[in-house]
């Protein structure tokens, strides 16, 4: 009965000890974590800027879609072209 | 000593002060032209149409159209504030407000337009694109969920129409709660636009001043704002950083009110809904932490027509009044029913990230998407209206 009562307090502390290094843990990602965020807060000048040239976004998301709408075009004439030689 | 000794420091010190209290003096005039231009428009139409103002809106008395010009013009012009300032000009010149309140909607919807664009800056960047894409589209759906809420609900009850009344009276209205006779914009800005209309009317017919006057009053308030926006940017950057630094890690209802006295502060909702967009694009803030502060902004942007409003005139300057509350209540309600219902609250986060891991898959998405919310529904809503006899 003993043994039950040590083995069962043993676990407990066990538990108190992870439950304490879990929070410090959690403690310590969140202000790693609100560190970063006052750090990234200070760059804000940069981020003005960014919303300015919003323009030249446009122009470069253009190419990329124009070149993914070419490949998917390129894929869909080479499927059928095989297709067709199969069926031929 | 000679008093031609310069010490450098103290002339860099005074020529900054000089140059801040420039900035500050043109903020001002700058605020002055708004509220001038936005009472030129309602003067233009008085002298334009007079009594038959009303009849030259007929063509938006189908909600649908209006909700649609609202989202159409914002899409174009990138600033809700001005656009609407000018529908609180319409209003002042014989716009009902019943048509302009899916006007205003509408604005909130194409004010989104521009942090989407923003985010397109980060497109070959893979995650951190699909991140800031989300934090961009997450206040498309906020809104698009409001307007699909809110505007059968005020087809049928007209609960903004009728709360925003209620707080045009108090600052407009004639009764004991009145504080009309504390209004000291409408004395200051009289007369500049008398001044502008006697010009006018000295070498014109009355009609063609009056469009005249619509014309110019629409093109002061882009300018305007435009230089507003840019100017307070400028000034205000510091503020900005204080104020953010103070939310971090506070929850959100610090996020929403940062969000909302940033855009009070710079005067322009997209200018905050995009500055959020390259914070959580870098995975420093999560979709969640900057959801409540892209709200504050749709809170913030009232401010400038509830300002411009004050300065009109004449019979129709209650209802300029109204509108511009109603766009305030029906931002804060917004808020406070879809952030406040914890399922309504998730339907924004879930849908922006779903779309954006799609289009971070396939860029294609982005443009149907910017196509289909922006123009083709807005068409379709159009043509499906007409066609119910709306």
């Amino acid at each position: 009965m003993l043994d039950t009562i040590k083995r069962r307090e043993e676990l407990e502390a066990k538990i108190t000890d992870l439950e304490t290094s879990l929070n410090t843990l959690k403690k310590q990602l969140r202000e790693e974590v609100q560190k970063e965020q006052h750090r990234d807060i200070d760059h804000l000048e940069e981020y003005l800027d960014e919303v300015d040239h919003r323009y030249g976004n446009l122009r470069d998301f253009w190419g990329i879609v124009r070149k993914e709408l070419r490949d998917f075009f390129a894929r869909r004439k080479a499927s059928d072209t095989n297709g067709g030689d199969s069926s031929a | 000593m000679s008093s031609d000794m310069t010490v450098p420091g103290v002339e860099k010190s005074s020529s900054s002060t000089r140059s801040l209290l420039l900035d500050w003096g043109l903020v001002v005039l700058l605020v002055y032209l708004l509220l001038v231009a936005v009472s030129l428009i309602g003067t233009g139409f008085k002298a334009a149409a007079g009594e038959n103002a009303r009849t030259l809106f007929a063509f938006a008395v189908n909600p649908v159209a209006g909700l649609v010009i609202g989202t159409l013009a914002t899409a174009l012009i990138q600033s809700s504030s001005t656009v609407t300032s000018i529908i609180v000009g319409l209003v002042a010149g014989g716009l009902p407000v019943g048509i302009a309140i899916p006007m205003v909607m509408g604005a909130n919807i194409g004010t989104t337009i521009t942090n989407t664009i923003v985010s397109l800056g980060h497109v070959r960047e893979g995650d951190e694109f699909r991140r800031a894409y989300a934090a961009a589209t997450i206040h498309d759906f906020f809104n698009l969920l409001c307007v699909l809420i809110f505007l059968p609900l005020e087809i049928a009850t007209g609960f903004l129409a009728k709360t925003g009344y209620m707080l045009a009276g108090f600052v407009e209205g004639a009764g004991s709660m009145s504080i009309k006779e504390y209004n000291v914009i409408k004395p200051i800005v009289k007369p500049a636009v008398h001044l502008v209309q006697d010009a006018l009317q000295h070498g014109m017919t009355e009609m063609t001043a009056g469009a005249t006057m619509i014309a110019g009053g629409i093109l002061m308030i882009v300018v305007v704002i435009t230089m507003l926006s840019r100017l307070l940017k400028k000034l205000m950057v510091g503020k900005a950083k204080e104020m953010l630094h103070k939310s971090v890690g506070r929850g959100p209802l610090s996020g929403l009110v940062s969000g909302t006295a940033l855009t009070v502060f710079v005067q322009s909702s997209s200018t905050t809904t995009s500055l959020i967009v390259p914070l959580a694009g870098n995975g420093v803030f999560s979709l969640r932490q900057v959801y409540p502060f892209t709200l504050g902004a749709n809170i913030g942007t009232c401010i400038t027509a509830i300002l411009a409003a004050t300065a009109v005139t004449g019979p129709n300057a209650v209802f300029a009044l109204e509108i511009a509350f109603v766009h305030l209540c029906y931002n804060v309600f917004g808020v406070v029913l879809v952030y406040g219902i914890p399922f309504l609250r998730n339907l924004p986060v879930m849908a922006s990230e779903r779309l954006a891991e799609r289009t971070a898959q396939n860029k294609v998405y982005a443009l149907a998407y910017i196509v289909a919310v922006f123009f083709l529904i807005p068409g379709t809503l159009i043509a499906f209206s007409h066609w119910l006899g709306l």
